[in-house]
């Protein structure tokens, strides 16, 4: 039998996938040959049945089932940019306020009424010196951050000295030196496609196209 | 072909569909939990139908559906309008599916075992009509052999199935649920219907 009716294409033919010319042929196909006939109705069942389907019932109280288990009114915390800001904002402030209620509570104590001119010069000195405090600390902090960098530095660079010295003096440096960045540039290239794929199909979740 | 309210093919009723749930999205953020109930009624059925294709267990799938809407009420802040809740909620609903089957290591049903629960038979449910174009389609027999027929697809087979024919997506949006090319979606719902096509027709 020289059918031009394969499987998928009746299907196609059912879907209106196939090109118009494609089409004609096979409505030309159908009327002479009864087995592609068969595969036709058949096929017409199959997607009829499918389509007629109402699939499982759901109880009725299933959506009061999943309101029972919800908190009430709805929960978030900080989920814009402006909360966010304002958040920021009211922290600093809190800080602030107690950073300068304990400096008032410590100097009250021992120089006497805050309206003296000797009160706030005292403060201004406490401020000034918690300030020079927090950069020190901050500083010696950015400190360790670079002398860590520094002794990592100089580690990568022995590792570095030493393999050029090895790769120079061997009999065969040059080869294995440019067999090493063909192997980097491949890892490199194979990264950034697969990377990129990834981040596409994570960060485009179902456009509003059909 | 029966439309579903869910992916109307109208345009301009498929944009209402979506107006009205960035609606009920907007009152919960605003507070109003309630609002939340329209979109689980919107997506109950689809839901658990799709679930149901995995987990093949029908009390189970409704557990799992219901940690499904559980999870998108509290990411619901995360959701971007600028997409397609439907997409998002699916997306939801399948993690949920394959985390609870990698945890549970659930057993899979026989299909020989009838699937009912207590009161009442699942699965599908032909309307009977008079202007029914097969006389098949009046026959239990055949429904029955045909569900079963379906239950025993491979499941990439039947994920795809049912989400074009059950839940009437549209081939770009189960490409997007199921993170794979377009053509591969095509492809396993056609030879889905062959294989479906041809163990119905062993059965009768």
């Amino acid at each position: 039998m020289d059918c031009i009716c394969t499987e998928l294409n009746v299907i196609l033919y059912i879907e209106k996938e196939l090109p118009e010319t494609e089409m004609l042929q096979m409505e030309q196909h159908f009327a002479h040959c009864a087995h592609c006939r068969h595969l036709l109705a058949q096929h017409r069942m199959v997607r009829l049945t499918l389509e007629r389907a109402s699939g499982i019932q759901v109880p009725a109280d299933f959506s009061a089932r999943v309101m029972a288990g919800l908190p009430s009114p709805y929960h978030r915390f900080l989920t814009t940019a402006r909360e966010k800001i304002i958040a920021a904002a009211a922290a600093i402030v809190m800080v602030s306020l107690g950073v300068f209620t304990y400096l008032i509570g410590s100097l009250g104590q021992n120089f006497g009424s805050p309206l003296s001119l000797q009160w706030w010069n005292r403060v201004l000195v406490q401020t000034f010196t918690l300030a020079v405090d927090t950069f020190i600390v901050i500083s010696d902090l950015v400190g360790i951050l670079v002398s860590v960098a520094l002794f990592l530095g100089q580690g990568l660079a022995f590792v570095m000295e030493t393999l050029g010295r090895l790769l120079l003096y061997s009999p065969h440096g040059l080869a294995t030196l440019c067999l090493s960045l063909a192997i980097f540039l491949a890892s490199l290239s194979l990264t950034k496609r697969y990377g990129h794929a990834r981040t596409l199909r994570t960060a485009q979740p179902g456009r509003q196209q059909r | 072909m029966k439309q579903s309210p869910l992916h109307p093919v109208n345009k301009s009723s498929e944009n209402a569909a979506q107006e009205f749930e960035q609606h009920a999205i907007n009152r919960v953020l605003g507070g109003d939990s309630s609002a939340f109930e329209d979109l689980v009624k919107r997506y109950e059925k689809p839901i658990v139908n799709y679930i149901f294709r995995f987990i093949q267990h029908y009390e189970e799938s409704l557990d799992i559906s219901q940690e499904v809407f559980m999870k998108a009420y509290y990411a619901l802040n995360t959701y971007n309008s600028a997409f397609r809740f439907s997409t998002w909620l699916y997306r939801i609903a399948r993690n949920t599916a394959i985390d609870s089957m990698r945890k549970k290591q659930l057993n899979l049903r026989s299909i020989d075992e009838p699937q009912t629960s207590q009161d009442r038979e699942m699965f599908y449910q032909l309307p009977t009509t008079d202007a029914s174009p097969e006389a098949r389609l009046r026959n239990r027999e055949f429904v029955q052999n045909f569900q079963e027929a379906v239950q025993e697809l491979p499941e990439e087979y039947r994920e795809v199935i049912t989400m074009r024919h059950i839940n009437h997506c549209s081939y770009l949006e189960i490409a997007e649920i199921c993170q794979i090319p377009i053509g591969t979606v095509k492809n396993r719902i056609f030879r889905g219907r062959e294989l479906l096509r041809k163990r119905v027709e062993d059965k009768i």
